[in-house]
């Protein structure tokens, strides 16, 4: 009766809240992958499906109405594909797969363009203040990355675990997969479409889930 | 200033270094070249303890192969050395009296020259070997340490044999294992360095040699931890025995001595765990870059796309599930936290406590100045002590309160008349109290 065993309570609420189980949690990744099939059927119960990735780490794809989900902010998801480029540079071996902030903020300040890391993080910010509203920004999609167990943070510095190559998915299909990986996409990855306000602001795609703004 | 152990004195020591100017001036390519004689000498089947000119020749030509040097300039470089191995001591002309092999004179180390060698062939091994040597090595010194302690019989056997002993087999243990700390984590740190550039290459032999040098790394990193955790549990055994033994002859700074190997065992075994995390990180990062990227993204096709993608907001996003934690329920609550307020009740206004204590003004100067007005009136003349006469009655049942106003009357009584100097006697105004009179004719009241 795994129902019954801690982990299921750990490895439950990590995935009802979005999060990951990445090889990192050893002991838990360990229960969750020989538990796969009993836990595989308890969520579809719930409308979910409990994937995983080839990479290896679990997750949560909610389809269904039972259980609610919300999509990632625009900064969330810029950060995470920033992260997942940084995480494929062998230079990262260096620091045994840690960022320091500072290093992050300054790596993303000279790599992304001006006009898009305003939209990105400061869209409705005043001239004068973008600058310190777009270091807000990535530091609270830091802590919802890491909440999500994409990313860890220790002291200053960022560590993105396995699952940071999610945000990697979009670009297998070299930015632009066609319809039927898309819906592939949707299906296995929770991956969803989002079109940009006239504003700047963001705006998911209806597709007729139980997605909340997050 | 004489040492305690040859009674030469430091003078005598340090005075002939200082006047013969002896140094060790010798550069990397001298150090390897006696490295390698030494080595060859090691390896030589016959036993031999010197080296021909033309050995050495061969060596250093080793040497110049892969160190790039100008092959022109051999034979000088390879003169140049063996003058300042001969000058440092480190190496001897052994055959002087051969004038007739003048041509191919043979060499011989010194024990200096044997010394440095072999440090340095020591030091070059990167393995757990030579930490596990310095360690048995150490074992074997605690080892004596405790037989000689356990035949102890008085606290200058412990003060003069044990207790230096085991300081000098901590020195000892101590230089060897920071050498070779400082060793390993310049090793690590170059492979850390090498390691990208080899993961950038992308070829499949740089991989291949990736691997093989994480498995080496991690192969020392394992030998090194079994290495001290086993050690470092013997050798705490034997300190533990030795503090046991020690303990009963309560001798002076033994405590101090005894913390100080404990100490120093455990920071080792601290440095060996942190490493061993470092590098296990280090490993799995490495492992993950190679499975996960390498093998799959050879061509780095969807680092590309990334690095595009970063270009312009994201045109979609992440689904994730978003359950809202438990409620909490009432029973979770800590009762004893919550404080009960009592009741508010309305009060009348009478029963409120007074806000202030009302104090009468004190009308004991008035009254003084009063009677003294009247005193005047039937005698055309005041005195003091028919005017506290009659005012102490009136202070009842506080009669002798007067007598803290007497000055004050006194003053008052100076300010407004001209004192009778004759009439100054004493008068008992009360039981209690006697006044030296005075009689004051005046009659301005103001």
């Amino acid at each position: 009766m795994i129902f019954l065993d801690e982990k299921f309570v750990d490895a439950d609420l990590t995935l009802r809240r979005g999060g990951h189980v990445n090889r990192d949690n050893f002991t838990l990744y360990n229960w969750v992958q020989d538990n796969y099939d009993t836990l595989s059927g308890y969520y579809t119960n719930f409308g979910c499906r409990l994937r995983q990735h080839p990479d290896g780490f679990f997750f949560l794809v909610v389809s269904g109405q039972k259980l609610k989900s919300r999509v990632l902010p625009m900064s969330c998801v810029h950060l995470g594909i920033f992260l997942a480029l940084k995480a494929r540079d062998p230079e990262i071996t260096k620091t045994s797969g840690r960022i320091a902030i500072d290093q992050l903020l300054q790596d993303i300040e000279t790599t992304v363009p001006a006009e898009t890391l305003q939209k990105v993080y400061a869209p409705r910010a005043r001239e004068s203040q973008i600058g310190s509203r777009i270091h807000d920004e990535i530091a609270s999609a830091l802590k919802v990355l890491a909440e999500l167990k994409f990313i860890e943070i220790q002291n200053d510095a960022v560590k993105p675990l396995e699952s940071i190559s999610r945000f990697a998915e979009f670009a297998r299909h070299d930015n632009e997969p066609d319809e039927t990986a898309l819906s592939l996409l949707e299906e296995q990855e929770g991956v969803v479409g989002v079109e940009a306000d006239e504003d700047g602001g963001e705006n998911p795609e209806q597709d007729g889930g139980n997605h909340e703004e997050a | 200033m004489a040492d305690a152990d040859t009674g030469q004195s430091l003078l005598e020591i340090v005075n002939p270094i200082l006047a013969e100017e002896r140094s060790i001036d010798l550069n990397a390519n001298d150090v390897a070249l006696i490295v390698l004689m030494r080595r060859e000498i090691d390896l030589n089947p016959d036993g031999l303890l010197t080296l021909p000119y033309s050995t050495i020749q061969f060596l250093n030509g080793k040497i110049d192969l892969l160190d790039a040097r100008d092959p022109q300039k051999a034979e000088r470089r390879l003169t140049e050395s063996i003058s300042r191995l001969i000058r440092a001591d480190c190496l001897l002309q052994a055959d002087l009296l051969r004038l007739h092999a003048a041509r191919d004179p043979e060499y011989q180390l010194t024990s200096l020259g044997e010394a440095l060698a072999e440090w340095h062939l020591t030091q070059s091994h990167f393995s757990g070997e030579p930490l596990s040597a310095i360690f048995k090595a150490f074992i074997d010194q605690l080892a004596r340490i405790v037989e000689r302690a356990e035949s102890a019989k008085t606290q200058d056997d412990w003060q003069i044999e044990i207790m230096p002993q085991m300081q000098h087999a901590l020195r000892d243990m101590l230089i060897n294992v920071q050498q070779h700390q400082r060793l390993l984590d310049r090793q690590h740190a170059e492979i850390r360095d090498f390691i990208p550039k080899l993961l950038t290459e992308q070829s499949e032999a740089a991989i291949r040699q990736c691997r093989d040098r994480l498995a080496e790394v991690l192969k020392t990193i394992h030998d090194l931890q079994e290495t001290v955790l086993g050690s470092s549990s013997t050798i705490t055994t034997l300190i533990s025995r030795i503090y046991e033994l020690g303990e009963p002859y309560e001798l002076q700074r033994f405590e101090v001595v005894y913390d100080d190997l404990v100490r120093r065992i455990n920071s080792i075994n601290n440095w060996i765990t942190q490493r061993l995390t470092d590098w296990t990180d280090h490993y799995g990062v490495v492992h993950n870059v190679l499975r996960t990227i390498v093998r799959v993204d050879r061509y780095k096709r969807i680092s590309d796309a990334l690095k595009r993608s970063i270009a312009e907001p994201p045109p979609w996003s992440l689904a994730v599930a978003d359950e809202p934690p438990f409620y909490r329920m009432r029973t979770d609550l800590d009762a004893r936290r919550r404080v009960r307020r009592a009741p508010r009740i309305k009060k009348a206004v009478h029963d409120r406590p007074p806000e202030f204590d009302e104090i009468l003004p004190d009308e004991l100067p008035d009254l003084l100045k009063r009677y003294a007005r009247k005193d005047y009136e039937a005698f055309a003349e005041v005195r003091a002590s028919r005017v506290i006469r009659k005012t102490v009655p009136e202070l009842q049942p506080e009669g002798l309160k007067v007598i803290s106003y007497v000055p004050d009357f006194f003053a008052w009584l100076v300010s407004i008349g001209v004192i009778d100097e004759d009439e100054r006697g004493w008068e008992d105004v009360s039981a209690e109290i006697t006044i030296e009179d005075l009689k004051v004719n005046t009659d301005d009241f103001s």
